[in-house]
């Protein structure tokens, strides 16, 4: 990459070689970022490691425990008594959100964003109004949207009017519905707010296709929006798809949700998420339970890390490849 | 018959070329779905700007009309009545006695949202840039690395963090947590949009560079740097709006030092807010916060839209 060894003057009238200033140059941009990752990555982790296998008391002070903390978290997941349920209620949301980003939320930004990037009928508005949450905030979005909805607001002025019992969508049980409805809410909201990104990402992905590739399809008779999708524009694009599947899979026990704005520390159980769960546990400050966490994050990255390079194997073993065009 | 395609593309066929598209069923259905498609995209849209709409309306009204009704139009748009409310409401009292008015809060978002992005980015951009450009011992290590920490999932080391950020000083220190922000700056999105951007460019910028007596600092700041600059200016906008919009870092990491966003969230859950506000102050609380980043997407939204893209993660 770069010639051979010279040697070049500086100010101080010192001559030294080209490959010394270029270490030097080296060295003075990678030192601070991987001091900083080997402290708050590498050191975090190992600890969270070592926490795993030791309980916390009130003071801080820490005792060995063995493998209690595993048997203990197992015993939680799969229990529906105390504070096992609010766990096993977690996993179950957890698996369905995903479940549904993939078989539901990803379908549609594909099939949005193709249509903008065949600029339909004011495709650059729609592409506008749909990073309004991101602009505005999701959060503010969220809040808007519990107000929307909670007594007093206008879902409740049009149940109202329209003869039609209010519930609340959020504690559905406290007026005798399902507590499904609670999930459900949380997730259309979610695939509601989702398509910011992905309609900025995927039409920018698909205009990279070479327009040589376009012509040759027509050429071969690609004449329809399901043949050109299916067979020039997703392939294409597959390391795109590719890269979020595999990282929705990796987040898929780190994922809040939008519990927080909607309930803060206090959602139901049946309404958790692994992540809002984890960060509920260390906000509450409840410092007795984190050896319990750092062994059930352990057990969760034992079984989600294997998964994930299964499926990047996987995309890439039976995943479309390309040699031109696209990002790949 | 994408190979095909690609076969027939090395023909280097002539662009722009009009073909003729024969009327068949398949396309008669084809135009039908895309017109159903759309009409579902523009009520989907429409629907994005049900709320914000509601709040900016409600936000002019007094709340014994907005009782009466939660869906009418304001009685008179000079209303600001909510606004000034929602000005002077809008502090934070933290559990020690400390109060934060508004500008106060204003300027912790400020200083979280500009110094946040523009460190973390400015470390990203160096670090894609020394890795791609540069041969040193553990140069593909750390890209291999970062590929696997993108994908990779390190549950459960929230109370890890808290821990050793308690321990060395940095939780609830906004100096400290901005300086230690760039961890893992050679991974993620970021990286890689800049690292696919300096690997598109040639050497041959900086070997001119050091035949005219500069060295690596000016070939990267001369050179590279303004190349680069509006995906960098990107990546700094959407991190401004991210930051500005931020409230569980502050809830989390930054409790005393409340930003906008958290401020917020406590001014609507009244949990420890300083005044009890109805439902049309903080609507009007929730309009003033999100002025600057409406303002400033607009302002750079051409640019957001044509530079973010992601690529694959190839390890």
């Amino acid at each position: 990459m770069q010639g051979a060894i010279r040697t070049k003057k500086i100010r101080s009238g010192k001559r030294i070689s080209r490959k010394a200033s270029s270490n030097l140059f080296v060295l003075s941009v990678v030192w601070y970022p991987l001091v900083l990752f080997l402290i708050f990555w590498v050191g975090v982790n190992f600890n969270s490691i070592l926490l795993a296998f030791q309980s916390v008391n009130v003071d801080g002070s820490r005792q060995f425990v063995g493998f209690d903390n595993f048997v203990a978290f197992c015993k939680n997941a799969f229990s529906m008594q105390g504070s096992g349920t609010q766990l096993m209620y977690s996993f179950r949301n957890s698996l369905i959100k995903y479940a549904v980003s993939v078989v539901v939320c990803m379908p549609l930004y594909l099939i949005f964003s193709y249509q903008i990037y065949k600029k339909c009928f004011l495709h650059e508005t729609i592409r506008a109004i749909s990073m309004v949450p991101s602009i505005i905030s999701g959060y503010v979005i969220s809040l808007l949207f519990v107000n929307f909805i909670q007594v007093g607001g206008p879902l409740y002025y049009v149940m109202s009017k329209t003869g039609h019992e209010w519930f609340s969508l959020l504690y559905p049980t406290i007026n005798g519905k399902s507590p499904w409805i609670a999930l459900a809410t949380s997730i259309i909201y979610t695939i509601w707010l989702s398509f910011s990104t992905n309609l900025l990402v995927y039409p920018n992905a698909m205009n990279s296709i070479s327009p040589d590739i376009r012509d040759a399809a027509k050429i071969d008779g690609v004449n329809n929006g399901f043949t050109d999708l299916r067979y020039i524009v997703l392939p294409l694009i597959f390391p795109t798809i590719e890269t979020f599947l595999i990282t929705g899979l990796s987040g898929i026990f780190m994922d809040v949700g939008p519990l927080i704005e909607f309930y803060y520390l206090s959602a139901p159980d049946y309404a958790s998420y692994v992540g809002y769960y984890y960060q509920v546990q260390v906000l509450t400050g409840n410092v007795s339970q984190y050896g319990l966490l750092a062994a059930g994050g352990l057990i969760l990255t034992a079984i989600t890390a294997p998964l994930v390079f299964l499926l990047k194997w996987c995309c890439d073993k039976f995943g479309p490849s390309t040699d031109a065009g696209g990002d790949k | 018959m994408t190979r095909l395609a690609l076969g027939v593309a090395l023909k280097q066929k002539p662009r722009h070329t009009h073909y003729h598209r024969k009327i068949t069923p398949v396309v008669v259905l084809d135009e039908i779905v895309k017109w159903l498609i759309w009409v579902v995209m523009i009520v989907y849209s429409l629907s994005l700007l049900i709320l914000p709409i509601w709040m900016i309306l409600s936000s002019f009204r007094d709340i014994y009309s907005y009782n009466l009704n939660p869906f009418a139009w304001p009685e008179q748009w000079g209303y600001f009545d909510n606004y000034r409310v929602a000005y002077e409401n809008l502090k934070v009292r933290l559990t020690d006695g400390t109060t934060y008015n508004f500008f106060q809060l204003a300027l912790f978002s400020l200083i979280w949202s500009v110094m946040n992005p523009l460190i973390t980015n400015f470390f990203t951009l160096l670090m894609a840039y020394v890795i791609c450009k540069y041969k040193f011992p553990g140069r593909k290590f750390l890209y291999n690395f970062g590929i696997v920490l993108m994908i990779i999932p390190i549950i459960g080391s929230l109370p890890s963090a808290m821990m050793v950020k308690k321990a060395l000083g940095i939780y609830d220190n906004m100096f400290l947590m901005l300086l230690t922000s760039p961890v893992g700056c050679f991974s993620g999105f970021g990286f890689l949009l800049f690292y696919g951007a300096f690997k598109s460019m040639p050497w041959d910028y900086a070997e001119a560079v050091f035949v005219d007596g500069g060295g690596h600092w000016q070939a990267f700041l001369r050179c590279y740097f303004p190349m680069v600059l509006p995906i960098f200016m990107v990546q700094i906008v959407l991190g401004f709006i991210g930051s500005w919009n931020d409230y569980s870092t502050f809830m989390l990491w930054l409790p005393s030092t409340p930003n906008l966003a958290y401020g917020l969230y406590l001014f609507q859950e009244n949990a420890t807010g300083v005044a009890n506000s109805n439902v049309v102050e903080i609507l009007a609380g929730f309009s003033i916060v999100i002025i600057p980043t409406v303002i400033l997407y607009f302002a750079s939204h051409r640019l957001i839209n044509s530079n973010f893209m992601i690529g694959g993660i190839k390890g």
